[in-house]
């Protein structure tokens, strides 16, 4: 009789580079624009941007945009962090030092993290909490769209990040890179 | 965090199809050692082989190509395209000659082989979930530690309903391609 789940364990991926993905790109292998993400050398599916996601990313873009110098700090939407060779997750935003090229910033040099999560908070709380971590991230929120909550986690250790907190609907956080920059969950559009 | 919470988690993987794959071998995309197979569109490393693994698969390709004659076709260590997204590389699989190979797949296969050394667990979990959903009607493990040949045969909703494990001294006929027949004691050892 067939076993009835499937032990992920007993099947080995093969892993691919960051790279390979770039290749497969030139190659017409993978979409300019596929909606896809290199987590330790598999190939993620993300599923195309919703409303209330773009709507969210956005507020948090220009919130940042507006507020640091412009020469100073890099606030990135959308585009690769490639953590390591096998990892280049896209978050959606990232907040690095400017001096750096983007080519050369990894885990430790990026500041702040954040991913909205319209359905997503499954991996966005597990897996790739665990992954920012490892990789030196300082700060990670997960801004939970529908809980209408951020998950703020913090002390990265190879384990995971040792403090993880849930700042609800008539809380607040800053940054602890940038103190002074107070979110309000209450301001975040989280509505329908 | 544990494996059942990964298990839970909604990420999907990209999903490649077979053409995705020869694509990426001529743009040279893959290491040109790389063992791979493509498995629900996800590219899974093939385990390397032991000596015993590689002995037996020769012997049953021995006995097998002279049972077979011009009537049937035998293939060692070549894809089978069970779908856009599902291609192993069993060890053997056996048809009729009159299917052209590239129209062969799960369900007009005559015969599929997998011999087993260190990847037993796989080959009859995973391996016959996949064979059985894409209609393979005949389905052998051949599990070199314990000298048995594991047979999957029964196909009903998807999975096979008899899976009986034969000895080395059984004789195991083909359902579909009767000419080819095994009995692992028999066959002449490979020094």
């Amino acid at each position: 009789m067939n076993a009835p789940g499937r032990p992920a364990e007993t099947v080995t991926p093969y892993r691919f580079t960051y790279d390979d993905v770039l290749r497969m790109v030139e190659a017409g292998i993978l979409a300019e624009d596929a909606h896809v993400e290199l987590i330790e050398g598999e190939l993620i599916a993300v599923s195309p941007e919703s409303v209330p996601h773009v709507r969210c990313r956005r507020w948090l873009t220009q919130f940042f945009t507006r507020r640091l110098a412009e020469g100073q700090w890099e606030v990135n939407s959308d585009a690769p962090a490639r953590l390591d060779d096998l990892t280049a997750p896209e978050p959606d935003l990232a907040i690095f030092p400017s001096r750096l090229h983007d080519r050369d910033v990894r885990g430790a040099d990026i500041v702040l993290v954040i991913e909205v999560s319209v359905s997503s908070q499954a991996f966005d709380l597990g897996r790739k909490a665990e992954l920012y971590a490892q990789n030196g991230i300082r700060e990670y929120w997960v801004v939970d769209v529908p809980g209408r909550q951020i998950v703020v986690h913090r002390e990265p250790s190879a384990g995971g990040y040792r403090a993880v907190q849930e700042i609800g609907a008539r809380g607040s956080v800053a940054p602890k890179a940038f103190p002074h920059l107070e979110i309000k969950v209450a301001d975040l559009p989280l509505e329908d | 965090m544990n494996a059942l919470a990964r298990a839970l988690e909604t990420s999907e993987p990209h999903r490649f199809t077979l053409e995705d794959v020869l694509r990426m071998q001529d743009a040279g995309i893959l290491d040109a050692d790389a063992r791979v197979e493509l498995i629900d569109g996800g590219l899974v490393e093939m385990a390397s082989e032991g000596a015993e693994h590689t002995r037996a698969k020769m012997q049953i390709a021995r006995a097998f190509l002279a049972q077979a004659g011009q009537a049937i076709q035998v293939i060692i260590d070549s894809t089978l395209r069970l779908s856009p997204t599902y291609a192993p590389d069993p060890d053997l699989y056996a048809y009729d000659a009159r299917l052209p190979l590239d129209t062969v797949d799960g369900r007009n296969v005559g015969l599929v082989v997998e011999v087993a050394q260190s990847t037993v667990a796989k080959d009859l979990s995973v391996k016959a979930e996949f064979y059985a959903e894409h209609g393979v009607r005949d389905y052998w493990v051949v599990d070199v530690n314990s000298a048995e040949i594991v047979v999957h045969r029964t196909l009903s909703g998807g999975v096979y309903r008899e899976v009986v494990r034969y000895s080395a001294r059984d004789t195991v006929t083909s359902l579909v391609l009767p000419q080819l027949s095994l009995c692992l004691a028999d066959l002449p050892p490979i020094r």
